[in-house]
């Protein structure tokens, strides 16, 4: 036997009201709607790699080459002889130096007191020989 | 799931989800909503979605309720009471005072009268929806028939309806 108050309340019919079936509808198009981000990560890793070329191609400024020149030859310097030092009346260097210290060069003769008067030794001389001994 | 099952889900279901969240919270129809949308976005649908539907429609009508009741206190004085019903009468039966007595009983012998009532749930899906077992379910919902019927009265079978 059915319950007469359970059969009378079950015929109320709900008040749906608030449901809103088509912006449940939309919402739930827009729920359904495939996220799909690998397209980001591969913009972001094109763009990056695109940025890493452009910086390893970037021309750089780099130090001018020198400029050789191909006609020029060194100049010809043609060596004075030792005989024109001598005879050039200017003072050589040296004497320019010592000049100006007010320094007095040695007379020419006084490496002849320097050096001594014995004759030279010469290899497996007999003194030499003699001394070994 | 098909749109057109669904749109028959929203439309046949609908109402009653409402009505059985609003034994909860006061924004059922957000919660019904939110439910919905659940049901299109878990990746596997589940074998029994009617179930599944009032699980997910209970549980964040539980949680809906803890912060509607705080909004509830500043709001008490400007709220507009929602209507239940569609209809104003049935059988002699005044629609607000069939709210009211619902609103008397406690919320799991409501829950379980709505479920059957207006969700058509049987006794075993509503204890599996509300944590119980079968017999538990049931014996919550004779229990609120039995308050209903005494708050009502019985009413007079004559079908007409009064909308």
């Amino acid at each position: 036997m059915p319950e007469p108050i359970s059969e009378t309340l079950s015929r109320f019919t709900p008040n749906a009201g608030g449901l809103d079936r088509d912006a449940l509808l939309i919402a739930a198009g827009r729920a359904s709607a495939r996220t799909n981000r690998g397209w980001r990560w591969l913009a972001a890793c094109l763009g990056t790699t695109q940025m890493l070329t452009l910086i390893l191609l970037w021309p750089r400024p780099s130090i001018p080459p020198v400029p050789l020149a191909r006609h020029a030859s060194p100049p010809h310097v043609v060596p004075k002889a030792l005989d024109e030092f001598e005879q050039s009346p200017e003072p050589r260097w040296g004497e320019r130096v010592l000049a100006a210290y007010d320094v007095e060069l040695p007379p020419a003769s006084a490496s002849a007191v320097v050096v001594p008067a014995d004759p030279p030794l010469h290899a497996l001389a007999a003194s030499s020989l003699a001394e070994i001994h | 799931m098909s749109p057109h099952d669904f749109v028959r889900l929203v439309d046949n279901h609908g109402p009653a989800l409402i009505l059985y969240a609003r034994q909860w919270c006061p924004t059922a129809e957000d919660v019904v909503q939110d439910a919905f949308l659940k049901l299109l976005a878990v990746p596997e649908p589940p074998r029994d979605v009617l179930p599944w539907l009032y699980r997910v429609v209970r549980n964040r009508a539980l949680d809906a309720s803890k912060t509607a009741r705080r909004r509830q206190r500043r709001e008490s004085a400007v709220a507009r009471r929602e209507t239940w019903f569609v209809e104003t009468a049935i059988d002699g039966i005044d629609a607000s005072a069939a709210v009211a007595a619902l609103e008397q009983l406690p919320v799991e012998q409501r829950e379980a009268i709505v479920a059957r009532l207006w969700g058509g749930l049987s006794f075993e899906l509503i204890g599996e929806v509300a944590g119980c077992s079968a017999s538990s379910a049931f014996r919550r919902f004779a229990a609120g028939i039995d308050s209903l019927r005494r708050e009502l009265g019985e009413p007079c079978l004559n079908r007409s309806a009064k909308p």
